[in-house]
């Protein structure tokens, strides 16, 4: 495994933020990273790694959920330096497509004198799109960065990992953040001051 | 409408600048060389690298010419360009014990291992006036050394170790106050992360440790004129050379050159313990850049100081002191009010002639209904 | 170190190096997340004086890509020599294009105001910040004050607002009104006049705030309540320009500076410098409305 060559450490990594910084600041609005050939390993998207590329550095830490954690966090530590940590102390979560664990429940979500020393979950779907498609799951979004109501449309992304960290973020301002990205570069993102609610689809493709 | 003009106003911070480097330059003398400032201004460049936090009396050197002898513009300078270079890595810790010792005393022994050796100071001098430097020549400094190079005595130089610690001896008695376990040890780096109250002493001396010589002497001096009271004692004071070795990528350690640094530590008295326990000493700690004995008196004075809040003076409040002596952002703030101020200013305008139309219209009425009742 | 493509000199693109940008940015991340709420930050030495603008600059620096257009103000004006030297930094260490026209820039810095012309989804705004915490003036304190926010126990700021009001008629704040954010954290919006403040309230752009010399960077994201604290029966009012106009165009509908001229009158100009080219060019303009400004309807208004 080598470092990407098709990326570059300074203005990729900010017109990425500056993506990643609109989506967490409109949540409902769909973002979309601009085409960059990177190969990150099986079960990491473009747009997690991108994210993780944008955000991670050896002052921060990370946690791969899921199959081929080995691999994926090689890839991260080779291209950004930053190193492992456990779930209870890292900085960013990154949850492939469908995952949902109770060992998620050990993510910081803050102090009440800090409440931002919390854990950001980076999570892969499979979908992210303005109008209803296949299974996907319609998230309905108000709160800051909200004009009045939004919502949003994500295929393979586990109810129960959205419940979770609705719970999480009960006692607001701690909790959980969300960036949600899929395999077409597109990215949300949900801050825990917006109070979501979603809808399943009447039927479920098994 | 000068200072806001709607256009103009890059032309005149040019000037300004220009007009700044005339001041500099217009007396048409010889060029200071940055070798003179760094041998013959050694003090100012040793004050300079405290502050500006970074080790590089040629870069201290050219900062003060450059703000023509301001140490605070200078030591900021240093500061500024500190930030921009790419930090490689850690140093392993420094140990004092291995100074190349310049100067050693102690106030609380008449005689300490290895002796009390003056070193380079001014202390005992009269503070008269020495017109002779005005006219000193080449010749002279040449002279003065070579007589200075015939007192030296070879042999007695081999002789010259590193020495133990004045404190060691209180320790092995069991003078000292045991270490603390309550208190917070945590090791944090705060030119990497914003300080956060109450502040873990690695902080509170790391802060001390780049802080501004004038604020920390201004705060050790009340403590010492009874404004939360330490009653220290110099229990030693040390003044030379260290090395400094860091571990390379395959985990060898490399010696890559050593500093000059000078150290203090004061014996204090200790906060009450419970019943029964002993009064014991305690160790208040100055470690600074350089030549600058009054930064780590003060500084010793102000480290045990800030472990007594309950006195309630500003030298035993954490945050009074560690927040006013960094000299960088106290210069920064206190100059900003130059800063144009007239919306805010306007604002309060506002208030103020409303609040006063609103008295003037109160007065009125009352005058009014004072009328109506007398008729 | 990166090779800086339009300057061939050793800093990196936007001076600050990549490793404290990161820092800075996951800040960002989280000060958006939880708006109003102070986060602490490195918040490295710059060769700007703290207390001039360093914490605007680091915001900034963090965010600004090669294609960005930028503009910094000071007290609305962008001749202000302050903000001279500070866009000549930023213009230098990113080869940015600059300009005075708010319409046309994509990030805008500014100390004390906001501009007189509303931003939009596409612009942010960064504000340099000189002491961010709203209780300081009744707690001097840190670690006290950081209690007060944790446990949103902010009686002590209500008890010197009342009796701002008991003394004097009205509470006496003037810039720097202190605003309650998301119903749950009170926040200084840094010196601004009480006529701007309003406009942070379900606004269009994102406002991002940095105390570089205090060491905290902080957020108000768009569409997000910001209300002026203030009681019932006690309300926020806005500076009153409703004796003066700007004497070069006639407007009283906006924020206006005060002249004293040699002879010692005076008169009132427009405070935004590109507002008044504007209004003064007769050219169009984007002005924010908010309940308070549309009062001023009343007014006899733009003449000329």
């Amino acid at each position: 495994m080598q470092t990407e060559l098709n990326y570059d450490i300074v203005f990729d990594a900010q017109e990425h933020f500056r993506l990643l910084l609109d989506s967490i600041s409109r949540p409902g609005k769909i973002n979309t990273f601009p085409a960059v050939e990177i190969f990150p390993p099986e079960g990491l998207t473009r747009g997690a790694a991108l994210t993780g590329f944008a955000l991670l550095n050896p002052d921060a830490t990370y946690f791969i959920c899921g199959e081929n954690a080995e691999q994926i966090a090689d890839y991260l530590l080779i291209n950004t330096a930053a190193q492992q940590a456990e779930i209870s102390t890292t900085d960013y979560v990154f949850i492939p497509e469908g995952y949902f664990d109770e060992s998620l429940s050990a993510a910081r979500t803050g102090i009440p004198t800090y409440p931002e020393d919390s854990a950001t979950f980076i999570i892969d779907c499979e979908l992210i799109s303005e109008g209803p498609h296949g299974n996907s799951v319609q998230i309905n979004l108000s709160g800051p960065g909200v004009n009045g109501e939004a919502t949003v449309f994500v295929s393979g992304i586990s109810a129960d990992l959205l419940d979770f960290v609705k719970e999480q973020n009960s006692e607001y301002p701690l909790g959980l953040d969300m960036i949600i990205t899929d395999g077409y570069n597109n990215v949300i993102g949900i801050p825990r001051s917006n109070k979501f609610s979603y809808s399943q689809p009447e039927h479920i493709n098994l | 409408m000068g200072y806001v003009a709607v256009k103009g106003g890059t032309e005149a911070i040019h000037n300004a600048s220009e007009l700044a480097e005339f001041y500099r330059v217009r007396g048409n003398t010889t060029p200071i060389d940055i070798a003179q400032v760094r041998s013959q201004m050694r003090l100012a460049i040793d004050k300079v690298m405290g502050e500006g936090g970074i080790y590089a009396p040629e870069y201290a050197a050219i900062a003060l010419k450059q703000a023509e002898g301001d140490v605070f513009e200078a030591a900021f300078i240093l500061r500024a360009f500190r930030t921009t270079l790419q930090r490689n890595y850690y140093s392993d810790i420094i140990n004092t014990r291995e100074m190349f010792v310049r100067r050693k005393i102690s106030s609380s022994f008449r005689e300490i291992p290895g002796g009390q050796i003056l070193g380079p100071t001014r202390d005992y001098t009269q503070r008269t006036l020495d017109t002779a430097k005005a006219t000193e020549q080449t010749a002279d400094i040449n002279s003065f050394l070579e007589e200075f190079d015939a007192k030296i005595d070879m042999e007695k130089l081999q002789g010259v170790n590193t020495f133990g610690k004045v404190i060691d001896l209180l320790k092995n008695e069991g003078l000292l106050k045991p270490a603390d376990t309550s208190e917070d040890r945590t090791l944090t780096d705060i030119t990497r992360e914003a300080i956060k109250f109450p502040a873990p002493r690695s902080a509170r001396l790391q802060m001390m440790a780049r802080a501004e010589t004038g604020g920390l002497m201004a705060l050790g001096y009340s403590s010492q004129r009874g404004f939360g009271s330490v009653h220290p004692t110099v229990g030693e004071l040390r003044y030379g050379t260290i090395p400094v070795k860091v571990k390379d990528a395959s985990g060898r350690k490399r010696y890559i050159g050593k500093i000059e640094v000078t150290e203090c530590e004061m014996i204090t008295g200790s906060r009450p313990g419970k019943k029964n326990t002993p009064p014991y000493f305690s160790i208040g700690y100055g470690l600074c850049f350089g030549h600058n004995e009054t930064k780590v008196i003060c500084m010793s004075t102000l480290d045990s100081a800030m472990r007594r809040p309950e006195l309630g003076a500003p030298a035993n409040d954490q945050e009074f002191v560690l927040y006013h002596t960094e000299g960088v952002e106290a210069m920064g703030f206190t100059n900003h009010l130059k800063l144009p101020h007239y919306v805010t200013f306007q604002s309060a305008l506002s208030n103020t002639r409303a609040s006063i139309q609103r008295n003037k219209q109160a007065n009125l009425e009352a005058e009014a209904y004072k009328q109506i009742q007398s008729v | 170190m990166v090779e800086n493509l339009k300057y061939s000199n050793k800093y990196n693109f936007a001076f600050i190096d990549e490793s404290t940008k990161k820092e800075i940015r996951r800040k960002l991340l989280k000060a958006v997340a939880i708006p109003g709420h102070q986060v602490p930050y490195s918040s490295p030495e710059m060769p700007i004086s703290r207390g001039w603008g360093t914490g605007g600059l680091h915001i900034t620096l963090a965010v600004i890509g090669r294609h960005d257009v930028f503009k910094i103000i000071d007290q609305g004006s962008d001749a202000s020599v302050n903000a001279c030297n500070l866009r000549e930094f930023v213009n230098f260490m990113t080869g940015c294009e600059t300009t005075f026209d708010t319409a046309k820039a994509t990030l805008v810095q500014t100390r004390h105001r906001i501009t007189e012309e509303e931003l939009n989804e596409n612009q942010i705004i960064v504000f340099q910040v000189p002491l961010p915490e709203p209780l300081r003036m009744v707690e001097r304190y840190e670690n006290k004050t950081l209690q007060m926010h944790a446990e949103a126990d902010y009686s002590k700021m209500w008890v010197s607002l009342y009796e701002s009001y008991v003394r004097y008629g009205a509470i006496m704040q003037g810039a720097g009104y202190p605003v309650m954010v998301n119903g749950r954290y009170i926040m200084s919006p840094s010196p601004i006049p009480r006529w701007d403040t309003p406009n942070l309230n379900q606004a269009k752009t994102l406002f991002l705030f940095g105390a570089g010399r205090e060491k905290r960077l902080y957020a108000v994201p768009p569409y997000t309540d910001v209300e002026p604290l203030e009681f019932e029966d006690v309300n926020f009012e806005i500076e009153d320009f409703a004796d003066s106009s700007c004497y070069k165009t006639g407007v009283k509908k906006a924020f206006l500076d005060e002249l004293y001229a040699d002879d010692g009158s005076r008169k009132y100009v427009i405070s935004d410098s590109n507002f008044l080219d504007k209004k003064a060019e007769k050219q169009e303009t984007h002005q924010y409305t908010n309940k308070y400004i549309d009062q001023l309807e009343e007014y006899d208004l733009e003449r000329g």
